[in-house]
């Protein structure tokens, strides 16, 4: 994880990139997929994958951006309503997981495919704009005329993320199921519960950042979200958490979206094509995960 | 087949700790046990061995409750019980290691002695948090007190640890339970010389400490050097059983193989299972 910090500092490294205006561009940027990763690390360090992490931010979006314009739902409600739509989504993800024995991969896929599928049923080709600023608070508000909110939020999450991987029975499970799940039953720990948990964080997560998505654009359409789950993913993977469970870095995961939000940034602000991005995005994740390799992690549940 | 147990030990009653009586158990048609008694004292360490298939694993998870038995009964500290699952057989005290042992590789030691049983504390009258320094003394002075080992300062995941290190935190996970009766299963047959040495001191540790312990091994020497009691099974018959200094390696060998008593010294105190193998 060291390295991480050190590529960091490295693509600090071009002068003009450091100005505030576009330094805080970069962490606010990085802070939606850092609030994802947080939720993916947990569902990771588990042993399962969610890949509806993105479908369900645009659903939780879209819940919002329904619910203000064509309700008369108050907006502090509204936005309550698409969080608990994100835990909703998310806990469905873990029972279809738990109660019908199918694998993560396959279950949340399919969830993925649904939950965008849905926001299109809606939504069709629309696009929903301007919105109040209360319902806009998380996404666009500034602390104190400077901090932006997704920011704080984003700070937020990493602390409790961490206090709960490891001072809680939460984590502390999360860890013994990814790790070993035969053990963790053998010391009748409810599997199924905590799996069912890990997933509804990640959904409540995913709400979170379809509000703050919202309030950023101010506007909702079909699109919102879509790619989030690979960057989530490709973060968590980066911060060095085992794809296969055990082992769960949240500050890992943290650096790991801040990464690849510097690479994005640092790339646009050299000129170079949009696309290309993605290129080198894979090859760093290609890199980080050979990095590991030679310093001896494994990415499979240590025994 | 009560009261004669282990003679040589100072126990407070005279019945054993754990009993199985006339246990026969069938697979479809392969009869995997047959009309086998095997007590274990209080504070006794006794050792189950056989050749492959000779039942001693089936009837350890008859024990665990893994399995369910045809026929027989089971009684422990004296009281007749039912053990229709891991659940049960925990609840009465009954801990079996297997050789994978059961630990999470990537959780430090104490976390692993307290996995499933966290203590946990509340920090600003709410939130109830892992209380990780208490754990830590206890898990420190149980490795300590009851295993002869020092492990203050270990806070490296499991997997770092050798196989002895990893034994000796699941004893204490075990032990931690309150277990009564300790089931090792193969406890040495992943360790070399040093480990091995350990986990025997270990095993006798238990026993002084009161924790009566089955040791299942292939290992006749390290069997010998450390039960008090052996109960030989062969083919699902046990065919002998007998305090330790009234046999020796080479017999139990011979009887493990061919199921017979090969010398008169084996009809004495203990019980000579009904092999009728002719």
């Amino acid at each position: 994880m060291g390295i991480l910090l050190l590529a960091l500092i490295m693509a600090t490294l071009r002068p003009e990139w450091l100005g505030m205006v576009n330094l805080r561009n970069v962490l606010v940027q990085s802070s939606v997929f850092v609030i994802l990763a947080i939720g993916m690390t947990f569902v990771i360090t588990g042993g399962g994958i969610d890949l509806s992490v993105g479908a369900m931010t645009g659903a939780c979006a879209l819940c919002l951006g329904w619910l203000v314009k064509f309700t008369n739902v108050a907006d502090l409600l509204a936005v309550v309503a698409a969080l608990a739509l994100g835990i909703v989504l998310g806990t469905f993800n873990g029972l279809l997981i738990t109660k019908l024995r199918m694998p993560d991969f396959i279950v949340t896929l399919a969830t993925w495919i649904m939950y965008y599928g849905l926001v299109l049923v809606v939504i069709e080709g629309y696009t929903l704009f301007r919105f109040s600023p209360t319902v806009r608070f998380l996404g666009d508000h500034r602390l104190f005329g400077e901090i932006p909110m997704p920011v704080v939020t984003a700070l937020v999450v990493v602390v409790v993320g961490h206090v709960l991987m490891k001072r809680t029975r939460f984590g502390r499970y999360t860890i013994a199921i990814g790790g070993s799940r035969k053990a963790a039953e053998e010391c009748a720990i409810p599997v199924d519960r905590y799996k069912i948990y890990q997933y509804a964080l990640s959904g409540f997560l995913a709400g979170v950042v379809g509000v703050i998505m919202l309030g950023r654009l101010n506007a909702i359409h079909g699109l919102v979200g879509q790619g989030f789950e690979i960057q989530a993913i490709a973060a968590v993977i980066i911060g060095g958490t085992a794809l296969y469970g055990g082992v769960g870095r949240i500050w890992g995961s943290v650096a790991g979206a801040v990464l690849l939000g510097m690479i994005a940034n640092a790339l646009t602000f050299l000129g170079i094509h949009y696309f290309v991005q993605y290129v080198v995005s894979g090859i760093v994740i290609i890199l980080v995960v050979l990095l590991y390799a030679l310093l001896g992690h494994r990415q499979e549940a240590y025994r | 087949m009560d009261e004669h147990q282990a003679p040589d030990q100072s126990d407070f009653q005279n019945t054993p700790l754990a009993e199985m009586r006339n246990i026969t158990k069938n697979f479809g048609g392969l009869r995997a046990l047959d009309s086998v008694d095997f007590a274990v004292g209080r504070a006794e360490v006794v050792g189950l061995v056989g050749g492959n298939g000779a039942g001693k694993s089936t009837l350890i998870k008859i024990l665990t409750g893994i399995h369910p038995f045809d026929r027989g009964e089971i009684f422990f500290e004296g009281r007749r019980v039912n053990i229709g699952s891991r659940q049960d057989s925990r609840a009465l005290g009954i801990e079996s290691l297997y050789q994978d042992l059961s630990l999470v590789g990537s959780l430090d030691a104490v976390a692993n002695v307290f996995l499933g049983k966290e203590m946990t504390k509340r920090y600003l009258g709410l939130l109830p948090l892992l209380d990780l320094r208490t754990m830590e003394r206890e898990a420190v002075r149980i490795l300590r007190e009851q295993l002869g080992m020092d492990f203050s300062a270990r806070w490296e995941p499991v997997y770092h640890m050798s196989g002895g290190e990893r034994q000796a935190i699941a004893l204490a996970r075990a032990i931690y339970s309150e277990a009564k009766l300790v089931i090792l299963d193969e406890p040495m047959a992943a360790l070399g010389v040093e480990e091995t040495k350990r986990t025997l001191a270990v095993i006798r540790r238990l026993r002084s400490n009161g924790i009566s312990v089955v040791v299942i091994s292939h290992n006749l020497e390290q069997v010998f050097s450390v039960v008090d009691r052996i109960a030989i099974l062969n083919r699902g018959r046990k065919v002998a059983d007998l305090p330790v200094r009234e046999t020796s390696p080479s017999e139990a060998v011979r009887l493990m193989v061919h199921g017979l008593s090969a010398t008169n010294g084996a009809e004495l105190a203990g019980q000579v299972g009904v092999g009728s193998l002719g």
